[in-house]
């Protein structure tokens, strides 16, 4: 052993050449593990990049959200309430507040005598319909044994719905036969019934009087003036009587009068014409209300209501302050038509993002038109369910994402983007693995759909959401 | 003390192994520097090449300008300097230089222009050869 260890202690080459291999190998080390190192840094972020899993499920605006009702409605029109009261307008709770429509034109119109009946105030009467004969017929007779007016039968009309009879000159058709020898003619008392069976007013008294009635069954007619009146109470009825006047007597003998025979063309049955009667009936209501004078930045209103009648055509304003009136399109405007099932509610709003604080005044009051008219004879309802007035103020923006991935995600940038800007913004949020979070920026306004939102993550990963 | 430091300087044979110790361990961490610079510099061209991450997070087919601007981020790391754009495998003009450093970001402007619904083939390519291509349609 001392002489090996002599032997290296003379040997001074084997020393250098020891020295050299340890270094080149240091340096073959260092250059390896430079570059291997380096390379599992940079695996490993490409592998994290890869885990990283953030998806975007909400972008929406972040703001104070107010919702008002109405407080009030002004009268307007011949609009009457008939149930409710605005408290019932409150929610979508199917209690509603409920009006009558009021007739808006008028026309000549036709009352056909028919058979069918009704009573008023313990008496039976028979009915007055816009409809032609729908029965088999029924012939109604007097006796032609003394002379003198005698009545076949009193016809009733409800005028309900009506404001007024305007004045026109009415042709009375009376469908009649005699027996031979016997003379007589047909004629009528109009007056208006009230529902209690009581007389309202006398109009006119054996009027319209026709020819002599034939020995075969004939188509008579007589005329009548008729002096616009104005209905006292629309639970009254148009009443028209017919008589059959016997001017020459015959024993045994009798006239007759023929009524509700669909067999008959509608030229011979026996009927009324040129009445001027609603054609055209409509419900317009305004109601009103308080809101508050925040800086809004959207107003969504909605009206929840049914129609008793179908095919309604209706027109939703919201008065607009600026304009000074309400607007006939666009904002503040709904148009539609009911659907074809009366009584089904049907729910319309309108979100308004373009100057919504048009639609109050200086101290958030703000007022709402509803109309429905329709083109008919028959008298409807308005049944109101809901109405909302809601108004937002923005306070920024609210992002949802959800960290599905197994590692913790660095947002750091956020994109809106819509058709006419890409917008960056710089953001600083981290998201737990498997955790949902919401993130709301002030700074950042929503621009009006469609538009997309992008999140960029610090490994360089993208989610995407689009909001059309 | 004065005789010794006499014999010292008197004393020529101690001289010469000093010396080339001395010359010695100075050719060696010689050699051992320029060793050490090579292999940083063998190195650091492989170690970047590696470490670029490019990332495109926003292409604007921009109508108010007509162009095609390209939003940039630098994931990697190391600096990223752009060399070339290509669109539709065609050079094409940018705002250049254009040099992002690590976590940098920005928009590369590309004078193209550009019609609705045309479908480019965008590549963007550093001065260290890494490529970021991809497809896009014009709205």
């Amino acid at each position: 052993m001392q002489t090996i260890m002599k032997r290296l202690k003379h040997d001074k080459r084997a020393v250098s050449n020891a020295i050299v291999v340890m270094l080149s190998l240091v340096l073959v080390v260092i250059i390896v593990a430079n570059v291997v190192l380096w390379s599992y840094q940079m695996n490993q972020l490409d592998w994290e990049k890869m885990q990283e899993d953030v998806k975007i499920t909400d972008v929406a605006r972040a703001g104070e959200t107010w919702s008002y009702n109405p407080s009030g409605y002004p009268p307007s029109g011949s609009t009457s309430l008939v149930s409710g009261s605005v408290s019932n307008l409150t929610s979508n709770d199917g209690v509603y507040m409920v009006f009558r429509s009021y007739a808006t034109a008028t026309s000549n119109r036709t009352l056909y005598a028919h058979q069918e009946t009704t009573i008023i105030g313990g008496a039976t009467y028979y009915l007055q319909k816009l409809d032609s004969a729908d029965a088999s017929g029924t012939t109604l007779s007097v006796s032609g044994a003394t002379t003198g007016r005698k009545s076949t039968g009193k016809f009733v009309y409800q005028l309900k719905g009506s404001s007024s009879i305007p004045a026109s000159t009415w042709t009375i058709y009376y469908r009649a036969i005699e027996d031979p020898v016997m003379v007589a003619h047909c004629d009528v008392d109009i007056r208006i019934r009230r529902a209690d069976g009581g007389i309202r007013e006398t109009i006119a008294t054996d009027v319209a009087n026709s020819g002599s009635i034939p020995t075969a069954w004939s188509t008579l007619s007589g005329t009548y003036v008729w002096s616009a009146y104005t209905v006292v109470d629309q639970t009254d009825y148009l009443e028209i009587e017919y008589y059959i006047e016997v001017t020459t007597a015959s024993a045994a003998k009798t006239a007759s009068l023929r009524i509700d025979d669909s067999t008959l063309p509608l030229s011979d049955q026996t009927r009324v014409t040129n009445i001027m009667l609603p054609s055209e009936y409509a419900v317009e209501v305004e109601f009103s209300g308080t809101s508050n004078t925040e800086d809004w930045t959207q107003l969504i209103w909605t009206v929840d209501s049914a129609w008793t009648i179908s095919s309604v055509n209706v027109t939703l304003q919201l008065f607009n302050y600026t304009l000074g009136d309400y607007p006939t399109s666009e904002n503040g405007y709904i148009a539609y038509t009911s659907g074809d099932t009366p009584n089904i509610d049907e729910t319309k709003n309108q979100t308004i993002t373009v100057n919504p604080t048009d639609f109050r005044n200086a101290t958030g009051y703000w007022r709402m038109k509803i109309k429905g008219v329709k083109a008919t004879d028959t008298q409807f309802d308005f049944k109101v369910d809901w109405i909302e007035f809601k108004v937002v103020t923005d306070s920024g923006t609210l992002f949802t994402f959800e960290n599905a991935g197994s590692l913790t995600s660095h947002v750091v940038s956020l994109w809106i983007i819509n058709s006419t800007n890409h917008r960056r913004y710089d953001a600083n949020l981290f998201i737990n693995s498997g955790e949902e979070a919401t993130y709301i920026r002030a700074d950042i306004r929503l621009p009006s759909t469609p538009f997309i939102a992008k999140v960029v993550t610090e490994r360089g990963n993208m989610a995407v959401f689009a909001r059309s | 003390m004065a005789k010794k430091l006499k014999r010292f300087f008197r004393d020529k044979r101690g001289i010469t192994p000093v010396l080339s110790n001395l010359l010695l361990t100075v050719v060696a961490v010689a050699i051992m520097a320029l060793a050490t610079s090579a292999t940083y510099v063998i190195t650091t061209n492989l170690r970047e090449n590696m470490s670029e991450r490019l990332l495109v997070e926003d292409l604007w087919f921009n109508n108010s300008t007509g162009n095609i601007d390209v939003y940039l981020s630098n994931v990697g790391k190391v600096a990223i300097h752009v060399s070339a754009v290509y669109i539709n495998h065609t050079s094409q003009s940018f705002t250049s230089p254009f040099n992002l450093e690590m976590g940098g970001r920005g928009w590369l402007n590309i004078s193209k222009s550009w019609s609705p619904r045309d479908l480019i083939y965008l590549d963007i390519v550093t001065t260290r050869g890494s490529h970021v291509a991809d497809y896009y349609e014009a709205p």
